[in-house]
């Protein structure tokens, strides 16, 4: 038997052991996490990261935007001025009728946009429902708003038609009608304020769904602002 | 040391270096020395969010046109218990009001009936849990399109009395103008609900995905329960049965 046998076996016996303890420890560690194995760190590119939204900022600001728009709404319902429907029979929206007069949802944005660029921001379709607006200024408008969608949708109520009131010679607008708009307002009213956290936290959930807007409103900007020609 | 016993050194040491490094040996012993246990409690299945909203479109259908038929047959409770605007669940001539006689086409009149006892105002916005909670979870409907459904009745100055003794017969029945403004809000609610039927929908099945319990008992067909509504126990309220109002 060679005489260096024993001290090379005992060398083998130490190293397996060592290594064994190394290999077995770092084996389960990363099993146990169930995470891949990191990659090399030369290997990693390093990403710009864009800021974080900060939830509560944002839901802080909506809530300030929400209470303002609610007070608009009110004031609309209480100056009982509504656009009348001269267009067709049933219901219809209108954005603003032969008069002047905007719809409760245009009454609102037009505080933010002024008058002429909230006519403008119809596009020409005077009986723009925003149940159907997905995208653009408008959209961009209602997710600032601090309303939820389902909430501006339901302050946008359509007008009863009676035929033609000006052939009629109608001298004031109908007052049944009105009093069906001011009593579909006041319902309205409840809804928004019945649940008012629930349907902020969705609002909030819609706006922070678009980081980049959602920046520019947390730095002050309103949705839309100019974006349209009178 | 003898010859064998230093041989046998020698082969310790080769297979322990060669395990050590292996992923097999490493496996092994991760997955225990023998067959993997059974578990006790079996993982439930992954919810199919397609399937939940699925079935929350179906159950929309059934109640949406529950809401339509209700509204139709123009008989709504008489607020002639508060003054004001107020929420009555189920009046005094037995008149449910929209959301109870939703719930009541799942759980039976009785048990709808039921939740007055509680709370003859109750709200639907301020309930959070329980179960009409679960009902609403499971109704196809936001919580705000019920909130939207369930107009409170209106008692101006809490002089309405009604279908009660001694009224006046000089008195105007106030029931028409009331059933006519409240059928317009029917009529501006259903607008609501049409309009953003896939949106609202949407939101609906993402409450409805936070309580998997709920969901899956919907996907196997079953509604939430009455609970403590549907108890036999539980007294029942005495009442007459809705009548139409005066032509």
């Amino acid at each position: 038997m060679p005489a260096f046998l024993p001290k090379l076996s005992s060398l083998l016996l130490a190293t397996s052991l060592l290594v064994t303890g190394a290999c077995s420890s770092a084996t389960r560690s990363a099993s146990d996490a169930g995470v891949a194995r990191a990659k090399p760190i030369h290997a990693i590119k390093v990403q710009p990261r864009a800021a974080e939204i900060d939830r509560a900022a944002l839901r802080a600001k909506l809530r300030e935007r929400r209470e303002q728009s609610v007070a608009r709404f009110l004031a609309y319902r209480e100056a009982r001025v509504y656009p009348i429907n001269t267009v067709t029979p049933g219901l219809q929206h209108i954005w603003v009728d032969e008069l002047g007069h905007l719809c409760a949802a245009a009454t609102i944005i037009s505080a933010d946009w002024g008058y002429d660029q909230t006519v403008a921001a119809a596009n020409g379709d005077n009986f723009i429902r925003l149940a159907d607006v997905t995208d653009g200024a408008l959209a961009e408008w209602m997710l600032t708003s601090g309303l939820a969608h389902h909430e501006i949708v339901a302050i946008q109520e359509p007008m009863e038609g009676g035929g033609n009131w000006r052939a009629m010679q109608m001298p004031e607008p109908d007052p049944t009608e009105q009093a069906r708009l001011y009593a579909i307002y006041v319902s309205v009213e409840r809804q928004i304020s019945s649940l008012a956290d629930e349907s902020l936290e969705l609002a909030v959930d819609a706006l922070a769904a678009h980081p980049d807007l959602a920046r520019r409103f947390l730095a002050g900007e309103l949705a839309g602002e100019g974006g349209h020609d009178a | 040391m003898s010859l064998p016993r230093k041989l046998a050194n020698l082969l310790l040491a080769t297979s322990l270096f060669a395990g050590a490094c292996s992923p097999a040996v490493t496996s092994r012993r991760d997955a225990g020395p023998g067959p993997r246990p059974t578990p006790i409690v079996t993982p439930a299945p992954k919810l199919d969010r397609d399937q939940v909203r699925e079935a929350l479109l179906q159950r929309r259908g059934v109640v949406f046109q529950r809401f339509l038929a209700y509204r139709e047959a123009r008989v709504y409770p008489v607020n002639n218990l508060a003054e004001g605007h107020a929420h009555v669940w189920l009046d005094a001539s037995g008149n449910l009001c929209a959301a109870a006689t939703l719930i009541s086409a799942d759980w039976g009149r009785a048990a709808s009936e039921r939740v007055a006892l509680d709370n003859n105002f109750v709200r639907l916005s301020d309930i959070q849990d329980g179960p009409l909670m679960d009902w609403m979870l499971t109704s196809g409907l936001t919580h705000h399109e019920l909130v939207a459904i369930q107009v409170p009745s209106i008692n101006p100055d809490g002089s309405v009395t009604w279908d009660m003794p001694g009224v006046a017969p000089e008195v105007p029945d106030p029931r028409p103008a009331e059933i006519a403004r409240l059928h317009d809000i029917y009529i501006d609610v259903e607008r609501q609900l049409t309009s953003m039927w896939d949106e609202n929908l949407e939101l609906a099945t993402d409450a409805l995905m936070k309580r998997p319990d709920l969901a899956r008992a919907l996907i196997d067909g079953d509604t939430a329960s009455a609970g403590k509504y549907g108890e036999p126990s539980h007294p029942s309220v005495a009442g007459g049965f809705a009548q139409p109002p005066p032509a």
